[in-house]
């Protein structure tokens, strides 16, 4: 493979020398590409593979090794023949039995929905805390309020779920007495289908804002605080330094969280709606991962969960990917 | 594209190189090894020399041992090892429930089976089919006699662990829960009421129960007939009265064809007679989000003045109750039905669970050896039981047997028992009072006798004294009041795919139907039709092609 | 370094007064928010420091009713309990520096430019796959099983490593976001990649070590599965799953006469908040001792120090 000189730096360079006369820029150009084939040459590349090794093999091991058990996907799979018997293989049977669940519109149209919000408000009400805090000027004050905000991320849903049923209850609960003295009538928040989606989302911000505005207080304590220093002298404001430094600061944190979140489209969250749902809302609220759940109930269900789950990774894949390649293509931003 | 043609390549090879890594796998069933020890044919006869058995174990959270003892060694292994000569070991332990099963599909699919341990019924099918059971015919003939009339009483058992005439898995038997209706009495005594014997009654109570303040707290806070939206097992009862059976995978037969109970007639009516309730507000109107665990909060809680609930309700939520407000007390009743007759406990007798040996273990009767073990000293050990350690607490023990073969009819032997040694005022041996049952036995004589009337006393005497949960078992027992499922055959295919579905379909309709969502009147139908086509037609079909066979 | 937080100009600049209103309300919502997030820590301390009875009869919210440290005495004499807490803690001990070793090595080449490291599109690729696709727990348990980990501390060490995938990529991110005139002196000075890494860009890159140590952290302390499936006996495994197996319980309980034992464990609300309580506390203060990590001016510190 040709080692092509990176346009972008070249040009920099070559851009600042063009002021002076054309033959000393090309002869600075020629010195800096001199320098930087000497550094490259001085600095081998074989050390990167060997800091690599550790984790090829370790992946290879552990994530890669284990992925045989992928085929279960396309097989009647049964324990009791093994992991390397004869199991049948039978095409695409699963996938077909998954689709035409009689549900599966519902479902697939409910995870679809919810996944949807949870990625959007995950995102953006964690941004949101992260540049408040910023703006704290009490150090004391925005530690404990970091810490206590991210509390409810140590609570598993099981846990949870007990709490909120007693605190959303429609005759007694605490959320709707309050509702009540604002002069809005009970909502049943977990009963309802109107109600459910908004519930389950809202908590799920409750849950783990906290939680993720950790990776972008962490990006924005690296933004280099000269670029306030400079916008200040420009005259900037406290809105204006968070509009066009802390946020160009920290967008390739949020570019790398959008796409990679972009993976999490079929999962809606199964501990939360797990715990929260019933019968009453499976209209609204049943996604992909309780109905499998409730079939694995009845039967031991490898082969499904095999097919759901490759078929939620495909579709990860699909999204990831075309994101991934869009933004190196278009905006010549690589996320990864 | 190029780059992904590549990954997908790349990917590709990956999984062909992970592939014949796996080839070298699985260690167990390297030939069957021939017997070397003898035993004779006593129910708990010794072997010689000892032979070592391997089990998968599985333990209750907080295992009470004696002290020193630990799973690897305790009473019961150095009884298997002293009486039997069996040395047990086990691979690995997990928690009983969603763990051991987890554990028990990665030893069966990893190929390393121990010689004997307990599977649910559909891998037990699956390891039938695919030859690695061993079968229990002969090893059946070294069953005692006690062991051998748990299993005649309840000849679904045996039916349900053969295949083909072989008999490969022997089960516990399961006996009636004893659902039934759970009453406030001091509500009751409160407003003067009796408790109810016909629907007109129930309903009656249920409204006072609602709105005259049965706690008299000036409060409108109380729910009349507790429910829960996941469909409660002992509710059954309830629509059984009618004629209903929203039952996973219940059938009756009606016309010389079986017919799914959650569809039948009387299905309707009793959930008009449901929502009629709903509407005067008589059932908690949020019961439709509510699991058991909520609905049991509110019972604990002193809300709920009648809930369907099993004989064991006392020890578990009522106590809750007794132990903050001591004047609570609690009567179980039959529920009442249209025609007047208390209504019949659907029962389900097929085991969740069999006992099953290792195609090639030589010795597969040791587990009936075992459970030989077992109910011998149910008889005549009670240490091996409960203790009571220094502190007074009890050590519950028995589960530290690895192989138990017990009947629920203990409990209602214990209640009778219970009931000859109450007017007594002292538990003598010729009341009979089995080892197991002892600790209940002795709460409810210290509740008896006035000496101790806290929450587990009381709970204990509501159980097994006379006007007690288990005497409504015995009735039901000696007077035909029990229905059992038709069908007792094993999950058919058309089952495992669709029931699920079909569970769903009946727990939706259910909630819808009686806050009114659905109309009972012109969405029946609709109801009938759902359920024929996401699968319902299709397993009619396949139930009723094994029930001509029978 | 704390005299770097003054160095962000906000001090400088005055006060307006639509500023000081924006500052009154930024402080009135996030501290009720934080008030929401505190309620369930809350009631689960109250119940944990209450009498059963009054826990039973669902009456405790957010104060004791007849306070008592009897469940926190039951918890620190139960033996169970500390040996899970033990294991957590030694698997905490071992995972955590294991990982972010890992992490760092690993992340260091991917964070170079193409002419560095032509492969690093293969690499990339064939670590991010891992994040979407799993062969599922049967085959996963064969590997650990063949490679010896079974039973061993090291079966919730080592195939968790393979959860670092994601932080691979945020500490790939943030080198990329250093200054390349640093490292590309330091290779003029005639340091290697491994000095440049160890001596050039970790001091640089605090916030981002402190953030996938905490994630680190916390994943480990709270993964139940792994120690269920991978450890063979009850004494063998961590905290999460001890916990775990505590509330799993209520789910699936079908309770016979005799079991006695379990109905009292059932009927203990109390003891079952403490432990959930005792269980968080560790791993909770993890985060207000990494924050100081966290503060601004990090990266210029360095730089010119």
């Amino acid at each position: 493979m040709v080692r092509e000189p990176v346009s972008d730096s070249e040009s920099k360079s070559g851009g600042r020398a063009g002021a002076s006369s054309l033959v000393s820029s090309q002869v600075e150009m020629r010195r800096e590409l001199d320098r930087r084939r000497r550094v490259r040459n001085k600095v081998p590349e074989w050390p990167l593979h060997v800091m690599l090794i550790p984790a090829v093999a370790v992946i290879f091991i552990y994530s890669y090794l284990p992925m045989y058990g992928l085929r279960m996907a396309f097989q009647d799979f049964r324990v009791s023949r093994g992991l390397f018997g004869e199991q049948e293989f039978i095409g695409l049977d699963n996938f077909r039995f998954l689709f035409r669940m009689p549900n599966f519109l519902r479902v697939m149209g409910n995870t679809l929905w919810i996944a949807f919000l949870k990625i959007a408000f995950g995102l953006i009400a964690p941004l949101v805390v992260a540049l408040l805090l910023n703006e704290l000027s009490n150090q004391g004050v925005k530690r404990v309020i970091q810490t206590v905000i991210y509390l409810p991320h140590f609570l598993s849903w099981v846990i949870l779920g007990g709490i909120l049923v007693t605190i959303l209850s429609p005759s007694s609960g605490i959320v709707n007495q309050v509702l009540g003295w604002l002069g809005i009538g009970p909502i049943f928040f977990l009963g309802s289908n109107d109600w459910f989606v908004f519930t389950l989302v809202s908590t799920e911000l409750w849950k783990s804002t906290g939680w993720g505005t950790i990776l972008f207080l962490a990006a924005i304590a690296g933004i280099d605080p000269n670029l306030y220093e400079a916008a200040t002298i420009d005259g900037a404001g406290r809105f204006k330094q968070t509009l066009h430094v802390t946020i160009p600061g920290i967008i390739h944190v949020i570019a790398l969280l959008l796409v990679l979140s972009l993976g999490d489209i079929l999962n809606a969250g199964f501990d939360q709606v797990f715990n929260l749902y019933s019968p009453v809302v499976y209209e609204s609220g049943d996604i992909i991962d309780t109905l499998v759940y409730r079939v694995g109930l009845l039967n031991a269900q490898f082969s499904l969960g095999a097919a759901i789950g490759m078929f939620k990774s495909v579709v990860s894949l699909i999204l990831i990917s075309s994101s991934y390649f869009l933004a190196t293509r278009y905006l010549n931003y690589r996320i990864f | 594209m190029k780059t992904l043609f590549r990954l997908v390549t790349g990917f590709a090879v990956l999984l062909l190189l992970a592939a014949p890594v796996f080839a070298t796998g699985a260690d167990e069933e390297a030939g069957a090894p021939a017997r070397t020890s003898t035993t004779d044919e006593s129910p708990t006869g010794p072997y010689e020399p000892p032979i070592s058995v391997s089990y998968h174990a599985f333990h209750q959270p907080a295992q009470d041992f004696l002290e020193g003892d630990s799973f690897e060694d305790n009473l019961w292994t150095r009884a298997y090892s002293d009486e039997l000569g069996v040395e047990l070991s086990f691979p690995w332990s997990a928690q009983s429930g969603d763990a051991y099963r987890q554990r028990l599909n990665i030893a069966i699919a990893t190929g390393q089976l121990a010689d004997i341990f307990s599977v649910s019924p559909i891998i037990f099918g699956q390891l039938v089919e695919d030859g690695r059971l061993a079968p229990l015919d002969d090893a059946w003939e070294y069953m005692s006699d006690d062991g051998r009339a748990i299993m005649e009483w309840s000849p679904v058992t045996r039916i349900a662990g053969t295949r083909d005439g072989v008999l490969y898995g022997i089960a516990e038997a399961r006996g009636p829960e004893g659902k039934n209706l759970w009453v406030r009495q001091d509500w009751l005594d409160a407003l003067g009421l009796d408790a109810p014997q016909s629907v007109a009654e129930f309903i009656e109570v249920a409204r006072a129960f609602t709105f005259d303040d049965p706690d008299g707290n000036g409060q409108d806070d109380t729910i009349g007939f507790g429910i829960s939206g996941e469909l409660d097992d002992a509710l059954q009862t309830f629509f059984s009265g009618w004629g209903g059976y929203p039952i996973s995978n219940f059938w009756v037969e009606s016309g010389g064809q079986l017919e799914y109970g959650a569809i039948q007639p009387g299905m309707r009516e009793a959930l008009r007679a449901l929502r009629a309730m709903f509407e005067e507000g008589t059932v908690d109107p949020e019961f439709g989000v509510k699991g058991e665990g909520e609905l049991y909060d509110d019972i604990a809680a002193g809300r709920v003045g009648m809930y369907a609930g099993y004989f064991w309700s006392p020890l578990w939520p009522l106590n809750a109750l007794k132990g903050e407000d001591p004047e609570s007390d609690w009567v179980p009743v039959y529920f009442p039905s249209p025609s007047g007759e208390p209504a019949p406990e659907p029962l389900d007798l097929t085991p969740g669970e069999f006992w099953v040996a290792r195609a090639d273990f030589p010795y597969p009767e040791v587990l009936v050896k075992m459970m030989n073990l077992f109910l011998e000293y149910q008889d005549e050990q009670p240490e091996y039981f409960n203790q009571i350690d220094a502190n007074g607490e009890v050590l519950e023990l028995f589960h530290l047997a690895p192989v138990q073969y017990n009947t629920w009819r203990n409990n209602v032997d214990a209640a009778a028992a219970i009931q000859r040694a109450i007017p007594v005022g002292e538990i003598l041996p010729e009341h009979g009072v089995a080892p197991a049952s002892m600790f209940g036995a002795e709460q409810a004589m210290l509740y008896a006798t006035g000496a101790d009337t806290t929450a587990t006393p009381w709970a204990y005497h509501k159980v097994f004294a006379d006007g007690g949960s288990m005497n409504l078992v015995r009735w039901r027992m000696d007077n035909d009041g029990y229905l059992e499922n038709a069908f007792f055959g094993p999950p058919g295919d058309a089952w495992l795919r669709h029931g699920q579905a079909i569970n769903d379909l009946v727990e939706e309709w259910y909630v819808k139907f009686v806050t009114g969502e659905e109309s009972i009147d012109s969405d029946w139908d609709a109801y009938i039709d759902a359920f024929s086509n996401i699968g319902g037609a299709e397993v009619t079909a396949e139930v009723n092609a094994w029930f001509e066979n029978q | 370094m704390a005299q770097l937080f003054n160095r962000r100009p906000a001090s400088r600049i005055k006060a307006s007064p639509a500023r000081i209103a924006f500052s009154i309300a930024n402080h009135i919502v996030l501290i009720l928010g934080a008030a929401l997030c505190l309620v369930p820590m809350i009631h689960i301390l109250a119940v944990s420091l209450s009498s059963p009875g009054p826990v039973a009869a669902q009456r405790v919210g957010l104060w004791p009713i007849g306070f008592t440290w009897s469940a926190y005495e039951w918890v620190v004499g139960n033996p169970d309990f500390l040996r899970a807490m033990g294991v957590s803690f030694l698997r905490i001990g071992l995972a955590v520096p294991m990982s972010l070793f890992f992490t760092v090595i690993t992340a260091y080449p991917l964070s170079k430019e193409k002419k560095y490291l032509r492969t690093r599109g293969a690499y990339v690729w064939f670590f991010f796959l891992t994040m979407l696709f799993s062969g599922g727990l049967i085959p996963s348990y064969m590997i650990v099983l063949a490679t010896g980990l079974i039973d061993t501390i090291w079966a919730l060490v080592i195939p968790a490593l393979t959860w670092q995938v994601f932080n691979m990529i945020l500490v790939l991110n943030f080198f990329r976001q250093l200054p390349k005139s640093l490292e590309e002196a330091a290779y003029v000075d005639g340091a290697g990649h491994w000095m440049v890494l160890f001596r050039v860009y970790l001091p640089l890159s605090k916030p981002v070590i402190a953030t996938i140590t905490l994630f680190t952290a916390v994943t480990h302390w709270n993964s139940w599965f792994d120690g269920m499936i991978y450890m063979n006996f009850p004494e063998n495994q961590p905290l999460s799953t001890y916990i775990r197996n505590i509330l799993q319980t209520l789910e699936d309980v079908r309770l016979t006469i005799q079991d006695v034992s379990l109905i009292e464990f059932l009927n203990n609300d109390t003891a079952r908040a403490a432990q959930i309580f005792v269980a968080a506390l560790p791993i909770i203060l993890v985060y207000p001792f990494l924050q100081r990590y966290f503060a601004k001016g990090i990266i210029l510190g360095s730089v010119k120090g």
